[in-house]
């Protein structure tokens, strides 16, 4: 799986990255393995094609040192509470296309934290601090957050955290099917995990390595039978011409995997990319169909389509949603200014259809 | 073909019959069909002489390929063994370069194994070094990425052929090589080596020559059909954004029916005699953008019919999504009260709710054409 794996000298002993080289197969003492001081002397240091991944994968093990929660972008998640996302690996095996991952750590290479105690304790700072207020934090910004759970191993220490914090709510965000960990906890209305999925012309287009979307939903069907709560994310969405015929089909086949009325909520966003990301893709995939419609800078500096034609995509399949069975009130808007948020999920619904 | 030294090259000179080339550009040598440089060692040379010859030589220099010798940094690397390098990373005295140069070898062509290189700017002799240097790449040298630095600068494609020749990852520091017994001993086998860069790069160069990949002149875009005819004038940063525009519509459409579109445009446009030639250009650039935008046209048809009244009487609306809140500028002249005072009559009619959903895409607002669209496709 890993050409190379790098070690921080000062956990090499530990008893997680012994779990992690365990899981991998690969013993302490083999020639893949380079001890190194401190993962941020070599990773990012030097620019790195991001299409290398694909036949030369490398594996940093170390400490996240720094900021290990911040605060999320604003229009991250669904309305209530504070929101955080916490940092337990950068980069992930999969290679969506349109992913900003591409052109934000200028290395491909895999990198997994191990000081999830540490991260723990700055999460029940926050929840300490802000008692009376639901606190968020949502796993998978940098990495997917469920994809190598068998060989990382972190878990059941983020599961207890919920137990024992009251106001706090954990999102696992994930493209995999890899529930096997997750199936061994009990299940918890604040430890969620949400799918990102796209209709399955769409996953086999951009989605490169992912799981199909059939996969996926046995895999949140499998959870949901098991009553893990579910939350669900359509973003990104790309136009093409049959787009809302695509995900009418794909909230046909979910709803015979899951009753939508239960999932916890569904965000919504169209296909998006800060300039050096959007610089990034072109290189990386110059054919890339979502270069089929032209995208322009937004006041904000991200490229995306233009204001009206984006809206016009989310409230469509907002309705479509609706339409299927989800509850407006869980559907929200990812990455879309907030006061345009709340009138876009819940008010198109009362409107008729097309 | 770029190497540092002339033992490196000999058997390279030899095969075939290099002669010099230039009296002043000593280093340079021709075959008639090849050119051979030898860069001297180190970073510095191998780009400065690098970048000189393609100034000198210009269109005369399709591809560049640096050959050389290379110590391993790495367990997995085997002694005597030619690799095809497909990244270049590079390391000053004290730190890497950020950037790094993908060559070309590693595509399409089997038989030399593949490898990653770190060009640094010191001559790496113990395994002190080797083991800090390790993590970025299995071998080291001493000019690749200089050679790659000054083919980016030309656009050129870049090949590299590493033999590994020495092994500082398994020198100890007791044991440390001085520059002397390592340039002593490489002399010794310079014949040698030599001779099995030559085999390496024959067999690699018979496979990139039937390798369509490699084949990297460009090949004429849709674009600059149009970028060359004298019928268009586009400025600089009017071409920018013709060629990606241009290549947004062929995604949009497919080659051949984009190419159908395009030429059916730049026909009409050039039949108009009352236009410059950057007057057509604009056109032109409008024409594919509303070609290429189908949805969005149908929003501003709908957006267009609903205020044709008021244009008519010379009242215009723009949409200002700078910010959160986007705002409509209605704007409009006027030469007396009189007139003033009709068009305050005719705003106070404006449908400015119906605007303002328009514009942020209100599906209710726009059923019939996008109705019709979505049948259409």
């Amino acid at each position: 799986m890993f050409e190379k794996i790098f070690i921080e000298s000062e956990i090499i002993q530990n008893q997680r990255t012994q779990h992690i080289l365990d899981k991998l197969k690969v013993n302490i003492n083999h020639q893949s393995i380079y001890p190194i001081s401190k993962i941020e002397d070599y990773f990012g240091k030097v620019k790195k094609p991001y299409l290398q991944k694909r036949d030369n994968l490398n594996l940093f093990i170390g400490k996240k040192k720094g900021q290990l929660l911040k605060t999320t972008p604003a229009a991250y998640g669904t309305t209530s509470g504070r929101h955080y996302y916490f940092i337990h690996a950068y980069n992930c095996i999969y290679e969506c296309s349109y992913c900003y991952l591409q052109g934000h750590f200028h290395s491909p290479d895999l990198v997994i934290f191990i000081n999830h105690e540490e991260i723990l304790r700055e999460m029940k700072n926050i929840c300490q601090q802000y008692a009376d207020e639901t606190i968020w934090f949502h796993a998978g910004e940098f990495s997917d957050s469920l994809v190598l759970s068998h060989i990382t191993g972190e878990l059941p220490l983020y599961h207890q955290f919920v137990l024992e914090n009251q106001n706090a709510v954990i999102e696992l965000r994930t493209k995999s099917a890899n529930i096997k960990e997750l199936l061994k906890l009990t299940p918890h209305p604040r430890f969620i995990a949400s799918f990102s999925l796209a209709p399955a012309q769409q996953i086999s287009d951009y989605d490169l390595k992912t799981p199909p979307l059939k996969t996926r939903l046995l895999a949140i069907s499998s959870l949901n039978k098991s009553r893990h709560p579910i939350g669900l994310h359509f973003d990104p969405i790309i136009y093409s011409c049959d787009v809302f015929d695509d995900y009418h089909c794909l909230l046909k086949e979910l709803k015979q995997h899951i009753e939508l009325a239960d999932i916890e909520y569904l965000s919504l966003g169209v296909v998006r990319f800060t300039k050096d990301v959007f610089s990034q893709v072109q290189k990386n995939y110059p054919q890339a169909k979502f270069f089929s419609h032209e995208l322009e800078k937004d006041p904000d500096g991200k490229i995306r389509y233009s204001k009206t034609l984006r809206f016009y995509l989310l409230k469509k399949i907002s309705q479509l949603c609706q339409e299927s069975g989800i509850p407006k009130d869980k559907i929200y808007l990812c990455m879309e200014e907030t006061e345009r948020r709340d009138s876009i999920a819940l008010n198109s619904g009362n409107q008729k259809s097309l | 073909m770029c190497f540092a030294h002339r033992g490196e090259a000999q058997a390279f000179l030899k095969f075939y019959a290099y002669t010099p080339a230039l009296e002043k550009f000593p280093g340079l040598f021709s075959s008639g069909k090849n050119y051979l440089l030898l860069t001297g060692e180190g970073l510095i040379n191998a780009s400065v002489k690098t970048a000189s010859v393609l100034g000198l030589l210009q269109t005369k220099i399709k591809n560049v390929i640096n050959i050389g010798l290379a110590g391993s940094l790495s367990k997995s690397i085997q002694l005597q063994e030619v690799y095809r390098i497909r990244t270049i990373y590079g390391h000053g005295e004290l730190n890497p370069y950020f950037h790094s140069f993908t060559s070309v070898s590693h595509l399409g062509i089997d038989g030399l194994p593949v490898a990653d290189i770190l060009s640094h700017s010191d001559r790496v002799l113990n395994s002190e070094s080797a083991i800090r240097l390790a993590p970025f790449a299995d071998l080291v040298d001493r000019e690749a990425w200089g050679v790659a630095r000054a083919c980016q600068n030309f656009k050129l494609a870049f090949f590299c052929l590493k033999l590994a020749s020495d092994a500082p990852i398994n020198q100890l520091i007791q044991d440390e090589q001085t520059d002397q017994t390592l340039c002593a001993r490489i002399k010794l086998e310079a014949q040698h080596l030599s001779q099995k860069l030559l085999l390496a790069y024959q067999k690699f160069d018979e496979q990139k020559a039937g390798t369509c990949e490699l084949d990297l002149e460009d090949a004429p875009s849709l674009a600059k059909i149009y970028l060359d005819s004298p019928h268009f004038y586009f400025t600089h940063s009017m071409q920018n954004r013709f060629e990606k525009l241009v290549h947004s519509f062929e995604l949009r459409w497919g080659q051949q029916e984009a190419e159908r579109r395009l030429a059916a445009m730049a026909e009409l446009l050039s039949q108009n005699k009352f236009m410059g030639a950057k007057m057509r250009a604009l056109n032109f650039l409008a024409h594919v953008k509303k070609g290429l935008n189908t949805l969005q046209n149908e929003i501003d048809l709908a957006i267009q019919n609903v205020m044709q009244p008021y244009q008519s009487a010379g009242i215009y609306a723009k949409h200002l999504p700078n910010g959160f809140d986007s705002k409509l500028q209605i704007y409009f002249n006027i030469s007396s009260r009189h007139e003033l005072e009709m068009i305050m009559k005719l705003l106070a009619q404006l449908p400015v709710e119906k605007l303002h959903e328009l514009y942020h895409g209100e599906p209710n607002q726009l059923p019939p054409l996008i109705r019709s669209l979505e049948s259409h496709v």
